[in-house]
């Protein structure tokens, strides 16, 4: 977690579907226009295929897909962002980006507890702003799944 | 470091260059980049290399403590400690060739005083060689012990079950000793120490074969064994075959691969059937369990309909086929690992970048052996082969046949009786005429049908352009001749021939047999007349049809080959004959006492079991009734001798085999001549 003195988070902007995702920057490498992908068969629902990166095989998760069950776009307009794990480097298909802003640490929100653990987990917590809600990603958990 | 520094003194005079846009100082700058760039790769790839010697330093002691502890005495020589490899193959052949050389002591060199008994100095000696072959490295263990007993090897895998034992002994020496890498091998007596560690010479085989190398083994009783590995000199670097399905394209590592077959529908030789459900690959008289690739990987293949290009690989001891749509290129590919979502999936070893650019998965076959149901499908092979044998053991006493051998022009073999040709001609396409669909051409003066075997069996198509030049087999029927054209003429020869059933089951083809190690179509001329030329062949069965009126005509019939039986009693019912089966002499006697009198012609087979032929003449002959019954011999080839001891025997005739219009026509003549 990116924290200045002021207690700020600073995070990517980034839309899945109709919703608002705040990825925390310190994990995001950076983020590409769409790179041809080479489908992996049997490799999973939420796994798109592999990307070849500047040389190297960079597995593509779809984010919706992992965090909502709906599938992003495979247009021109939607994006990768790399995020950098452990050991490798993978791809995270959204269908937008929108700013780097930075939020003040006491803003971030625990998840309502309505909402089911096996969603909650991928969490972080939700932050209320102006044009609406922006859900904080844990981007640790996305990362462990199916690894 | 001198490299690095070159680079980024080149990165930044180009980014000058390009600053002022100095187009040629930016040329010369690029292939500076170039060179350093190649350099630098090298020379990053030599710090990846390590001498073997590393490795084999460790041997001298473990010879030595194992020697001891065995009470043998042993020598280890080395050469060519500093031949490189990459750092990653020095870590993994450890293992592999500790296990080979332990090995070598435990069970290669003999005890002191057996090897003086044999005349060998009592020291035994183990040479480990390494040395660059090609672009591999060869790791050699050679010693001079017992070797191995391959006449122990076989019994040893007809007990285990894992060969038949005609397979077993068909076995050349090499792939004899070969045998000790199946799973489950062993022919140490007894489980020692040493060697029960639990690891075979089959991990030591797929282990080698993990890092893309191979291993052979040679062996001569009592003279020692040599172990020949060859290993890639790095592991980066994998020669591979690029194939696609599913509109996506696939790397499977060259080492792996045996060969490359298309089977095509419809073709004998190779093609893909089915047995208990599983698919499998028919190559040269083999079968092969086959999986296909869109299945495993559960995409819809795109390939062609009636051709499949079918990769056979050996991995670990399992040999296997996998169809692909298309075999695209051979590359010689870098290895990359796949993230860790991916690493779980036993289908792929990895992945690479294509020469242009785009990923190609690398195929793990193993995984993909495993996958698969393969163990299911070899264990319906061995059913089915098990099945044949005993077919086989009942059916097929080898007989020696004359055959005419012939190829189309599409190479396809095919042979046919002798018997059944009357004449060979040459002759030029153009002497052939086509009228009304069917070929014909003059021969001795009359208008004779010409079936072009090509056409007929092959299903190819019909050209007949005038510098086609060919053969054509005369076959004499009573209602007129009939050629077969065919493009090219092998041999004429006696040949034992262990017929296969072809799956095809076309209308005058037997079965398949191998000729000179090639698959081949036995031929069989009435059936080929009927299915090309019904009207020809109804004329000519009605013309002989017509003196069939005072009931039908009884037969008892001795044949013990169920595949004869079936084929000549099949031809006897359709002429309306009333056949009684018998499989060996014994049985035809049975039922020939039980209604002696009903039977008009006897027809029997020469060689059979538990009464022949002429057993079963001598005593018809002998009873009352059967004296007067004209009895016909069948017989393959019928040589002078053999039908003199049938007319002792008391056999009116002979006839050949699958000349079933002969036959059809003395059975007639003989039972015409009895009613009367």
């Amino acid at each position: 977690m990116t924290m200045n003195t002021a207690g700020l988070e600073e995070v990517v902007v980034v839309g899945v579907g109709t919703t608002s995702l705040g990825l925390p920057l310190d994990r995001v490498h950076e983020i590409t226009r769409p790179l041809e992908r080479t489908p992996v068969p049997r490799g999973g629902d939420h796994i798109l295929g592999v990307v070849n990166l500047r040389g190297d095989i960079v597995t593509l998760l779809d984010l919706g897909m992992i965090l909502f069950n709906r599938a992003c776009t495979d247009e021109k307009s939607g994006r990768t962002v790399i995020v950098q794990d452990d050991e490798e480097r993978i791809g995270l298909r959204i269908d937008r980006v929108g700013d780097v802003v930075e939020l003040p640490l006491t803003s971030i929100e625990r998840l309502p507890t309505h909402v089911p653990d096996d969603e909650a987990r991928f969490f972080r917590g939700v932050v209320q702003r102006e044009d609406g809600l922006l859900l904080i990603v844990d981007v640790a958990a996305v990362l462990a799944l199916a690894s | 470091m001198n490299y690095s520094g070159e680079l980024v003194l080149a990165r930044n005079q180009l980014l000058q260059a390009l600053a002022s846009n100095n187009k040629t100082a930016s040329d010369r700058i690029a292939s500076r980049i170039n060179i350093v760039t190649s350099e630098l790769q090298e020379a990053v790839m030599h710090t990846r290399l390590q001498p073997i010697g590393n490795v084999f330093a460790k041997f001298t002691r473990v010879v030595r403590d194992l020697a001891k502890k065995l009470g043998k005495e042993c020598n280890l020589e080395i050469e060519g400690s500093d031949v490189d490899l990459d750092r990653k193959i020095i870590q993994a052949i450890g293992d592999p060739l500790t296990h080979l050389v332990r090995n070598a002591v435990d069970h290669g060199i003999e005890k002191p005083q057996v090897r003086s008994a044999a005349g060998k100095a009592p020291q035994g000696k183990i040479r480990l060689i390494a040395k660059h072959q090609g672009g591999t490295v060869q790791v050699i263990i050679t010693d001079d012990g017992g070797g191995i007993d391959s006449a122990k090897l076989r019994e040893k895998a007809i007990e285990k079950g894992i060969l038949r034992r005609p397979d077993a002994e068909r076995l050349s020496e090499r792939d004899a000793c070969r045998l000790i890498f199946h799973p489950g091998f062993s022919t140490a007596e007894a489980v020692t120490e040493v060697s029960g560690r639990g690891v075979g010479m089959d991990v030591v085989k797929s282990n080698i074969e993990k890092l893309g190398g191979t291993i052979e083994i040679e062996s001569e009783v009592g003279r020692g064994t040599t172990i020949t590995v060859m290993i890639p000199l790095t592991l980066a670097i994998l020669a591979s075959m690029v194939v696609t399905c599913g509109g996506n394209r696939y790397v499977i590592p060259q080492s792996s691969i045996l060969e490359i077959v298309r089977a095509r529908v419809g073709q004998t030789s190779t093609r893909i059937e089915a047995i208990q459900g599983h698919e499998v690959l028919r190559l040269r008289g083999q079968l092969v369990p086959l999986v296909r690739l869109s299945s495993i990987l559960g995409i819809e293949p795109v390939g062609h309909a009636d051709t499949d290009s079918v990769v056979v690989v050996e991995s670990g001891l399992l040999r296997f086929g996998i169809a692909v749509d298309d075999v695209v290129d051979a590359e010689e590919i870098v290895v990359k690992p796949l993230g860790k979502h991916l690493k779980e999936r036993k289908e792929y070893a990895g992945a690479t970048i294509l020469g242009d650019g785009k990923i190609g998965l690398i195929l793990d076959l193993i995984g993909i052996a495993t996958q698969s149901e393969l163990s299911a499908t070899e264990d319906a092979i061995r059913k089915a082969e098990q099945l044949a044998t005993q077919l086989d053991d009942k059916a097929s006493q080898l007989e020696m046949t004359d055959i005419v051998l012939f190829r189309t022009k599409e190479g396809e073999q095919f042979a046919i009786y002798l018997g059944q040709v009357a004449r060979i001609a040459r002759v030029n396409a153009r002497e052939l005429h086509e009228f009304a669909d069917t070929l014909s051409m003059n021969w001795e003066g009359t208008m004779i049908p010409v079936i072009d075997v090509n056409v007929a069996i092959c299903d190819g198509t019909a050209s007949h352009d005038a510098t086609r030049l060919g053969y054509v087999l005369i076959h004499e029927r009573s209602c007129g001749n009939v050629a077969l054209f065919v493009d090219e003429l092998i041999d004429i020869r006696r040949e034992a021939i262990e017929l296969g059933k072809d799956a095809l089951a076309r209308h005058g083809v037997c079965g398949v047999f191998l000729a000179d190690d090639r698959p081949t179509r036995l031929l069989e001329i009435d059936g080929i007349v009927e299915a090309t030329l019904p009207d020809y062949w109804t004329r000519s069965v009605t013309t002989l049809q017509q003196d069939q009126a005072a009931g039908p005509i009884r037969i008892l019939f001795a044949e013990d080959s169920a595949f004869f039986r079936n084929l000549l009693v099949g031809a006897l019912e359709t002429e309306g004959f009333d056949v009684v089966q018998a499989e060996d002499g014994e049985e035809a006697w049975r039922s020939f006492e039980a209604a002696s009198n009903s039977f008009d012609v006897i027809v029997t087979d020469i060689e059979m079991p538990h009464c022949d032929g002429l057993e079963l003449t001598r005593r018809i002959r002998k009873h009352a009734v059967g004296a007067r019954i004209p009895i016909i011999a069948l017989t393959s080839l019928a040589s002078e001798d053999a039908r003199q001891r049938g007319i002792a025997a008391g056999v009116d005739e002979y006839q050949i085999k699958l000349e079933k219009q002969k036959l059809l026509e003395a059975i007639r003549s003989y039972a015409k001549a009895g009613r009367a």
